[in-house]
């Protein structure tokens, strides 16, 4: 059985916000000096409880409303409130907190007027600006040192924006397009951080460090987040904002306690503060994925997550946690180790230490039972499945398709092409008349049945005079037609065995009478106008002699868009000199799905190969992996898919050749570049 | 609800039994002002201990068929986490190498927690030792019994920690502190080999658990051999091999029980355990393998060497320990996994012994006198190379020194970077004053 937890995720996140925001305050503000910033600068403690009650409200509406120009702008509001919070202490940090309100207002603005590019930019630039990613740090490394509580604090609320950008912001088509960037810049940040956490000489700069690594991370996480990352990427934020959160607490026990510390002698703190050491070691393993915390498991989903966007980005990222966890135990030696020294000050309070138990309760029990946090805010924050992002439609000449063709799309991945999956045909466009297609250097296809048997129709018109190829789905044989279009309507063809353009070789094995009909007499269009959009009539196989043998056969034939090229050669767009190649990767591919034949299946791929499975990409870089996961993504439902589509004579752009309505795409040697479940 | 068997009951007992000590007590420390008493920290961690050890033993009389059919292979107790189609079981391994290790490093423990009573009565750091011991035993046995890498490597990183902090034990003076630095950065560091590892088994054969590794046979020979160079690398820097040696000297500063279990026993012997679990990869994999048959004759051969120069028990002890860890290094490259297997057990039993009984070796040396030294071999046939060689070993063959150079110029970026950082943050400032 898996843990997990009844609550929402948002109201889970509430928690945990709640929790962050009123740590400091519950236990330390009454008696922090001005110095420490914040709470320290309230006339009295219950100045600071209602300010900590204003920013659960507003936390609260961002978190539990569906309207996401009001979450943002809620958000903005409480960063104004963070940002007048920290100004008697530090400018900087206030001026970067105004900064993030203003981009934040920003998002909620561009959202409303639909800018949405705009609104995931503004979104990201004010998550940067409060994480405190380098080189926009200056305003978080200020907070660090000035204004602690305020830091703490506004981390709480960081963690409802980065939610809100994952729920709203993140499943846009642009978030996959930036997700390199973040994922690599991320990277970038948290290897100059955690090397430069390794140089320092005092806690302080330990802790910027620290933060400015954690930052690094997070971005990189959102970067990946929004290739299907979601409820991880979220983890890595609570986790951040908890293990940073319980350490800025810890640096700021010390610090009130025994003054800045500073790593040029040995601390010898530990006889004075054991519980201040042992809660500082727990809070600075945290940071760094010790295993049982919520960082460890963090890391790892991360971890695995960023190899499909970025191998050389995971390596950079475990190299930095290993600088960041040197950097913890340096400083904890430098801080509490060496000669005892004696102090006035008393260790933690026992309600100090009952507040950074709590965090530390709220870190063990994401580290042991994750899924209490992971699934529901997965279950969440995961968009509806592929499919349902509409693109902009595809002209009749853009790309060679069909200007009724409305495509719609889901990224597999943003390293790979947009792939169509599913055509829809729109009712947008269609006036009736004679089917009337004079384009010698146009290739219009058809699926449908002859009888009960699924096949796969090419015709090109050259003025009254009509050639064509087809092939049936229960022998994949090509069959070339040649024929008429007479008064615009009626199609008939001769059919002969043997492949070619149509010119006429071969024996005799059947003839066509169809139509293009006005209204179709099947279920695609409805009452819609047509002109060339559906083939009816029938199909009589003849014998060598070209006599009538057995019972005609009823064709129902639709159109499938069209592409440039000629009978024999249409895969040029893609590079193919030979269309054969490409039929003989197709067949090979299609037999093996029809025979369940898995190792065949597994081999026709070419890996990498990034596939949507669940509607999460996952990426695949061996045939041995493919065949691991093979049922989730050879599903029953997607097998059917490719087998009623047949593999010949397919759609072709310069992405690759199209089987089965975008479920396989084929590259030019035939082999399989892009699967869609 | 389903039922465990009772070899899952054992099997969970022997990993989560060790944290009820380090649990109680830190509950203690947190939540009460006076420090725990000897006997509840001892008695707390020892009760763990006795009861992973009978888990442990369970277990294997699952294994022989004592409560029924014999069990051997995965043991699942369900997805820990699920999210789509990613799903990360709790699996545990239980398999001859699986339960050797687990028994061994339970019995040993075990050993060591009631000769520490003892030793360290009313020491200071009687606590933390406890405490640490718990947690080491915890993450011994996950090392042992995981299913999967995951869980292998939150246990390798739990042993990581734990014997940086009792390298560091003494930490009034500064010589354990820094040595404790330097064995938790080399371990982090080779511990990245098997971290990447991780995420490359996952990616290249669909699942991080050991049963994938059957699969391993159909990878090309890049990609067997970059994850058996991973793994080989995590393994030199958790046993210590070259270059990865300089470490283990400087463990020695922590107290003798420790310093036995780890680096006698358990510890020392957990890379070469990692390669015994990921054999399949090593096995297609010839290349990884040469270079783990040179390292471990070459660490031998330099832990030999030094061994003789060595004029304290437990540095001596120490380097005896590598040469022989470097000879089973070595065995595990030619294939000769159950020979290496047999020395690693028999080797670790030995070494304990003979750490325990370092003080008192000492003490046996003063009443004894120490032997007249009679120079021969190569000090008379070539008395200039046993002259360098006897100065190579002196200085450790410099290993420090070559590690040092290595590290130099990353810390001499890292001074520039963080000097751009100040400059940066110093022109951007509003604030007024230094501190920022």
């Amino acid at each position: 059985m898996i843990p997990t937890s009844p609550l929402g995720a948002p109201w889970e996140v509430l928690l945990v916000v709640a929790l962050l925001l009123a740590t400091p305050l519950a236990v330390l503000a009454p008696r922090w000096p001005r110095e420490a910033g914040g709470a320290g600068t309230m006339r009295h403690a219950g100045g600071a409880w209602l300010w900590v009650l204003g920013l659960l409200v507003v936390q609260s509406i961002a978190l539990l409303t569906d309207h996401p120009v009001l979450a943002f702008t809620v958000v903005a509001m409480g960063t104004i409130g963070h940002a007048v919070m920290a100004w008697p202490s530090s400018r900087t940090g206030a001026v970067m907190l105004l900064l993030a309100s203003a981009l934040t207002a920003a998002t909620a603005a561009a959202l409303m007027a639909q800018a949405t590019t705009l609104a995931l930019a503004c979104s990201c630039l004010a998550i940067a600006l409060r994480m405190g990613v380098a080189p926009l740090h200056p305003g978080v490394a200020a907070l660090c040192a000035r204004a602690p509580v305020v830091q703490i604090q506004q981390l709480a609320s960081l963690i409802v924006l980065v939610f809100l950008h994952l729920r709203f912001l993140d499943h846009l088509p642009m978030a996959q397009t930036i997700a390199p960037w973040l994922v690599r810049g991320g990277a970038l940040v948290t290897i100059l951080a955690a090397v430069m956490s390794l140089v320092g000489r005092d806690l302080a700069s330990f802790y910027r460090g620290a933060t400015t690594m954690h930052a690094g991370m997070a971005l990189a996480a959102i970067g990946t987040a929004s290739i299907g990352n979601f409820g991880a990427a979220l983890l890595v934020t609570v986790t951040m904002a908890l293990a940073l959160g319980g350490l800025g607490l810890m640096v700021l026990a010390l610090e009130t306690r025994a003054g800045p510390v500073t790593f040029q002698h040995p601390g010898g703190r530990v006889g004075a503060f054991p519980t201040l050491a042992l809660l500082f070691a727990l809070f600075g393993g945290a940071g760094v994925g010790l295993p049982g915390m919520a960082g460890f498991v963090a890391d790892d989903l991360l971890l695995h997550t960023l190899w499909m966007e970025s191998p050389a980005s995971t390596v950079t990222v475990i190299l930095a946690s290993a600088c960041l966890a040197v950097a913890t135990l340096t400083a904890f030696s430098a801080t509490f180790l060496g000669p005892r020294i004696t102090s006035r000050a008393p260790d933690l309070t026992i309600p100090e230490r009952l507040a950074a138990s709590t965090l530390l309760i709220v870190l063990l029990l994401l580290g042991v039972v994750p899924g209490v946090l992971l699934t529901p805010a997965d279950e969440f924050l995961t968009p509806a499945p592929p499919g349902m992002t509409v693109m902009a439609p595809i002209g009749p000449d853009g790309d060679g398709m069909s200007g009724r063709a409305q495509l719609t799309a889901h990224t597999a991945t943003p390293m790979m092409p947009v792939m169509p999956a599913t055509f829809i045909v729109a009712d947008t466009d269609r006036s009736a008349g004679p089917c009337v297609r004079h384009q010698p250097g146009t290739l219009w296809n058809y699926t449908g049945t002859i009888g009960t048997t699924r096949v796969r129709l090419t015709l090109v018109f050259r003025g009254d005079s009509v050639a064509g190829v087809y092939s049936r789905g229960d022998d994949l044989q090509d069959r070339t037609l040649r024929g008429t279009l007479s008064a615009g309507h009626l199609l008939r063809l001769e059919e002969r065995t043997g492949t070619g353009a149509g010119t006429g070789t071969g024996t005799p094995t059947g003839r066509f009478d169809a139509d293009f009909p006005e209204r179709d007499p099947g279920p695609t269009y409805g009452d819609s106008p047509l002109t060339c959009d559906v083939i009816a009539g029938r199909h009589q196989p003849l014998d060598r002699s070209g006599q009538p043998i057995g019972a005609p056969a009823t064709v129902y034939l639709t159109t499938e868009g069209s592409t440039s090229g000629s009978l024999a050669h249409r895969y040029g767009a893609i590079g193919v000199r030979d269309d054969a190649v490409v039929h003989r990767g197709a067949a090979t591919f299609w037999r093996a799905v029809q025979r369940n034949d898995r190792p065949t299946v597994a081999a026709q791929l070419r890996y990498p190969i990034t596939i949507l499975v669940q509607g999460r990409p996952r990426r695949f870089q061996t045939a041995t992996a493919f065949l691991a996961a093979y049922d989730a993504v050879m599903t029953a439902a997607f097998r059917e898919t490719i087998l009623s589509a047949i593999p010949r004579h397919m759609f072709v752009r310069d992405q690759g050749v199209m089987l089965g309505s975008g479920a396989v795409w084929f590259g030019r040697t035939g082999q399989v570049i892009a699967l869609s479940p | 609800m389903t039922v465990l068997s009772p070899v899952q009951i054992g099997l969970a007992l022997t990993i989560l039994a060790p944290l009820f000590g380090p649990g109680v007590v830190g509950a203690h420390v947190l939540l009460r002002r006076r420090a725990p008493s000897e006997t509840l920290v001892w008695g707390t961690v020892t009760a763990g201990l006795l009861t992973a050890t009978i888990g442990a033993l369970v277990a294997l009389g699952g294994l022989l068929g004592l409560f029924g059919p014999g069990v051997r292979g995965p043991i699942s107790y369900g997805d820990w986490l699920r999210l789509h189609d990613m799903r990360i079981p709790a699996l545990l391994q239980l398999d001859p190498l699986s339960i050797t290790l687990a028994v061994f490093a339970a019995v040993l423990t075990v050993l060591v927690a009631r000769f520490s009573r003892t030793y360290l009565h009313r020491d200071p750091g009687f606590t933390r030792f406890f405490t640490l011991l718990g947690l080491f035993a915890t993450g011994t046995q996950l090392v042992a019994l995981a299913g999967g890498l995951e869980l292998f490597f939150a246990g390798w990183e739990i042993i990581g920690v734990s014997s940086a902090f009792f390298i560091g034990y003494f930490n009034e003076r500064a010589e354990p502190v820094r040595s404790s630095l330097r064995a938790f950065a080399t371990y982090r560091f080779a511990d990245a080999g098997l971290l990447i590892g991780t995420v490359v088994t996952f990616e290249l054969l669909g699942s991080a658990r050991f049963a994938a590794f059957d699969q391993v046979g159909t990878l090309p020979a890049v990609q067997s051999t970059t994850l058996a160079l991973l793994f080989l690398l995590s393994a030199m820097g958790k046993s210590a091999q070259l270059p990865f040696s300089g470490w283990l000297p400087r463990a020695m500063e922590g107290p003798t029980p420790s310093s036995a279990l780890f680096y006698g026993a358990v510890s020392i012997h957990a890379g070469l355990f990692l390669l015994l679990r990921v054999w399949p990869v090593l096995a297609v994999a010839p290349v990884a393998r040469g270079i783990a048959v040179v390292v471990g004759l070459g660490t031998a051969l330099y832990a030999a060497a030094v061994v003789r120069v060595h004029t304290d028990a437990k540095g001596a002890l120490a380097h005896a320990t590598l040469a022989q860890v470097g000879l089973i290094l070595a065995e595990i490259g030619m294939g000769w996994t159950t020979l290496a297997l047999t020395h690693l057990v028999c080797h670790a039993f030995l070494r304990l012994g003979q750490f325990l009984k370092a003080p008192n070796m000492i003490h046996d040396s003063h009443r004894l006198g120490h032997a007249a030294h009679h120079p021969g071999g190569l000090a008379v046939r070539a008395p200039a190379l046993a002259d360098r060689l006897y100065a190579a070993a002196l200085h450790r063959w410099r290993l420090d020194d070559v590690m040092d150079a290595m590290i130099a110029p990353v810390l001499a970026a890292a001074t520039r970077l963080a000097r751009g950082d100040a400059w940066w943050r110093r022109v951007t400032s509003l604030d007024r004053g230094t501190r920022s």
